[in-house]
């Protein structure tokens, strides 16, 4: 495989999420097949974020979800190997995808609440306007979506063109995307993207349980997603995470001359939706479909070039047929002789990262390569017509997809290119 | 044929249609005879009870009527406030730009929106939140904080397959949805991008927000002259609310169609100061450097912008610094360009701002009229920039560039040129 010195690489990797801290961590996890016992299990809400970053000032005026983001952060640059003097400031940028407003971001107004009750009971809002001007000057600024840009922007010195996504399971996907094209373009020399969110909190999974998106708690002994399950099992749902993943790209020239890592390549990306508003996708996944096959024609490369796909996987009964109907529109008519790409599934250790989600698998890709075959928690059932292994047909061979896909009918894909690890 | 997405060569961008929800009215006939006027609607706050909170004014969308049969009510269920003013808006900007089904594959037009954070009230919370009845409420509740929704409504309005992205970062949140939307184009990842943005922060949590930061004007006594940027009394913004939408267009597609072309972006900069969350680089850091990348990008000679719509809020800080950063790249002499902050009369319309002053700057080019500075009593010498007069002011203008800076560091600066 030819190797340019401008091609986009992965050079680090950073993750935090309720299982582990650390890429390798949650490499053990998939391979140890360790599943959480219940939804609150997915829950950082005890993260003690500062233990992870050189400067635990910068956690003073942020909330609990942007600590984890910027903890994630700080793992980048302890893997990714990142000096400050590697690259000039107007060179690195930093694009993160992050949640809206979240309920954490009230906590500070709730004494101001209380105090504004009248003698009924009620709260007096023309009060509030008074009794809240007891609380911290800088509440509103925990509550602002782009904290982990700001900050995280300050910890790499990267003063040069950023963004922030708000757009739910994509984010994160949008941020590595956004973030590569200005690499590709000259732009920048050293960028920073990925996502984080914190929505196992009650607000968010009330909202989500009124969506019939969420999976029910039973009376199982494990509280495991089953992607593609179809009817052969009742529990059907996401299950919403929390956490933080970032990945580091820059050329592979220069992460070469500066000695660092490879993890993978970066080859390309799509995005679509199917345009029929709020909740609605496409069941026959047309949209999503043509996305995968553009973003390969694209790069050049052939759908046999596939020898990984890690998919969404949502374990939304609908969602998961509507990703399988897009899959086997791309890879289900190449012939009697032509051996599947593996399938892979991390929502069964990590849940739904939302923001962060299909982040850590740009991490993982190249190292599952190398393992040959999926472990078993990270398998897909053999009715939906992939395998467990990687083929190894040919050295061309070497490409893998990685999937996010919304249930408002949103898709974004990530193409890579393994390395030798 | 594939498209190559690293093409060296840029793709000519085109505005082909523009709408608008503000104070001033709304749509974007009103919004700009409103400007023309040197109106400034601020009054005090009707959307809640403000009465006791510093700051008591707003500039607030009044007697909004959302066209029947844009949406559906199951839709409009999922839209807070200032999503259903960014759909009219929408509808506006594509009623303008003529674009019937059939001219452009749906997989190469996307929506790219710079939110607002759609923040919970007082209300809210005394039901919900307080008293934890996260199962209980309606699904549109919860919903409505969702600020991705209203990128999936337009996608279904309008047909779009390419693809939906929402931008929040904070004040610069539909500048940077401007840019993102002209780079897709110019670099040939789609042909047309609806794009702008929607934010209504006229609550009492927003607001107190502010008020806590000491970043909001307390002029209660005189609304209409409380936003009064470059002002040497300046003392704060006034909370605005509102959406602007444009249709974005790849020239050569508005040509073939024959869609009426009303300016060309021509640049776009975005940089992080990496200073503070709040306060600017006092030698304006970031933004000296967002104005000099649009420049560069469109190979814009700075000699040639006429007019600079500021960001320009009425905080001390950011008015003065962004004069320095403006003085910086363009200079003081004759030959610099007129410059003025449109806040005064639309208030400051956080995440929709960006995309409503460049639109002002569009029909500034279009009309060929500065718009006027008004609330400007006396001109902080701190702030050295030729201010419009505080009249509206015929002019000959080729271009004219927008700045967003937004809280958190981002900032941006989108370049527009007259199309003769």
């Amino acid at each position: 495989m030819t190797q340019r010195a401008d091609e986009l690489v992965i050079t680090g990797v950073g993750v935090a999420s309720a299982g582990a801290y650390g890429l390798e961590a949650h490499w053990e996890l998939l391979r140890q097949g360790t599943v959480k016992a219940n939804a609150a299990a997915y829950s950082m809400r005890d993260f003690k974020a500062a233990a992870h970053l050189k400067e635990p000032r910068l956690l003073k005026a942020v909330s609990a979800t942007d600590a984890i983001g910027l903890a994630a952060l700080a793992d980048v640059q302890r893997t990714g190997a990142w000096t400050a003097d590697a690259y000039p400031a107007p060179r690195t940028g930093l694009y993160t995808g992050s949640p809206g407003p979240s309920s954490f971001d009230l906590c500070p107004y709730i004494e101001a609440m209380e105090a504004a009750r009248d003698g009924d009971g009620s709260i007096d809002e023309g009060a509030f306007g008074r009794t809240a001007m007891s609380a911290r000057p800088t509440t509103l600024l925990a509550s602002l979506a782009n904290n982990v840009l700001c900050y995280g922007s300050m910890m790499f010195n990267a003063q040069g063109p950023n963004s922030n996504y708000i757009s739910g399971e994509l984010s994160g996907h949008l941020a590595v995307q956004h973030a590569a094209k200005r690499l590709r373009r000259q732009q920048l020399d050293y960028v920073v993207a990925g996502g984080f969110g914190a929505h196992s909190e009650a607000i968010d999974t009330g909202m989500y349980t009124h969506l019939s998106l969420l999976l029910a708690e039973g009376s199982e002994s494990t509280h495991t997603v089953m992607p593609y399950a179809g009817g052969e099992d009742a529990r059907r749902g996401m299950v919403l995470a929390d956490g933080a993943a970032f990945v580091a790209l820059e050329r592979r020239g220069a992460a070469t001359a500066r000695g660092a890592k490879i993890l993978a390549t970066y080859i390309g990306g799509g995005i679509a939706s199917d345009g029929l508003g709020p909740l609605r996708s496409d069941p026959e996944g047309v949209a999503y479909s043509r996305m995968i096959l553009r973003t390969l024609t694209q790069a050049d490369v052939d759908p046999t070039q596939i020898a990984l796909i890690l998919a969404n996987a949502s374990g939304i009964d609908a969602l998961d047929s509507v990703e399988i109907n897009a899959l086997q529109r791309v890879f289900g008519g190449l012939g009697a002789a032509y051996e599947p790409p593996a399938l892979g599934v991390t929502t069964r250790v990590f849940g739904n990262l939302m923001e962060a989600s299909g982040i850590i698998e740009l991490g993982l890709v190249s190292r599952l390569f190398a393992h040959g075959e999926l472990p078993a928690v990270m398998t897909a059932p053999a009715s939906v017509g992939f395998s467990n292994r990687l083929p190894s047909r040919t050295p061309a061979a070497s490409y893998a997809l990685v999937l996010k896909a919304s249930p408002w009918g949103e898709y974004s894909c990530i193409l890579l290119r393994r390395e030798d690890l | 044929m594939p498209h190559d997405p690293m093409r060296p060569k840029k793709r000519r961008v085109v505005v082909t249609g523009i709408g608008a929800v503000s104070a001033l009215g709304s749509n974007l006939n009103d919004t700009w005879n409103g400007i023309l006027e040197g109106r400034a609607p601020a009054a005090a706050v009707t959307h809640f009870d403000a009465s006791q909170a510093p700051c008591k004014i707003a500039y607030e969308v009044n007697d909004f009527v959302l066209p029947e049969g844009l949406i559906s009510d199951r839709e409009r269920r999922f839209l807070n406030t200032a999503m259903v003013y960014g759909v009219k808006a929408v509808a506006e900007a594509m009623e303008q730009a003529a674009l019937v089904p059939g001219q452009v594959d749906p997989e190469r037009l996307a929506v790219c929106l710079g939110m607002g954070l759609c923040s919970a009230d007082v209300d809210w919370c005394e039901r919900i939140f307080l008293p934890k009845k996260y199962a209980d409420p309606s699904l549109d509740e919860h919903i409505r904080f969702n600020p991705e929704q209203l990128a999936s409504v337009v996608a279904r309005l309008v047909g779009a397959k390419g693809g939906n992205t929402t931008i929040h970062t904070a004040c610069a949140s539909s500048g940077q949805s401007l840019g993102e939307a002209y780079e897709m184009i110019a670099y040939g990842e789609a042909d047309v991008v609806v794009t702008g943005g929607a934010d209504s922060m006229i609550n009492s949590f927003s607001m107190v927000g502010f008020d806590l930061l000491g970043a909001m004007s307390k002029r209660n006594d005189a609304p209409q002259q409380a936003s009064r940027p470059f002002d040497v009394g300046r003392d704060g913004f006034v909370m605005g609310e509102g959406a602007c939408m444009l249709v974005f267009e790849d020239y050569a597609l508005a040509q073939a169609r024959g869609a009426k072309i009303l300016a060309e972006i021509c640049g776009y900069g975005v940089t992080e100061s990496t200073y503070r969350i709040t306060d600017l680089h006092p030698e304006g850091r970031g933004p000296v450097e967002a104005m000099q990348m649009a420049l560069e990008d469109g190979g814009t000679a700075a000699a040639k912008v006429g007019y600079i719509n500021a960001h320009g809020t009425s905080t001390q800080i950011n008015d003065r610094v962004e004069a320095l950063s403006i003085a910086k790249v363009f200079g003081t002499g004759t030959g610099a360009p007129k410059v003025s902050s449109t806040k005064s009369m639309t208030g400051h319309m956080i995440a929709a701002a960006g995309a409503m002053e460049l639109a002002i700057c569009i029909n500034a080019l279009r009309f060929q009229i500065l718009p006027p500075s008004i609330n400007v009593f006396q001109q902080d010498p701190a702030c050295p920039v030729a201010l419009t007069e505080a009249v509206a002011t015929p002019t000959e203008l080729s271009f004219a560039l927008s700045n967003s800076i937004g809280f958190g560091g981002s900032n941006t600066a989108l370049v527009a040129r007259r199309w003769l």
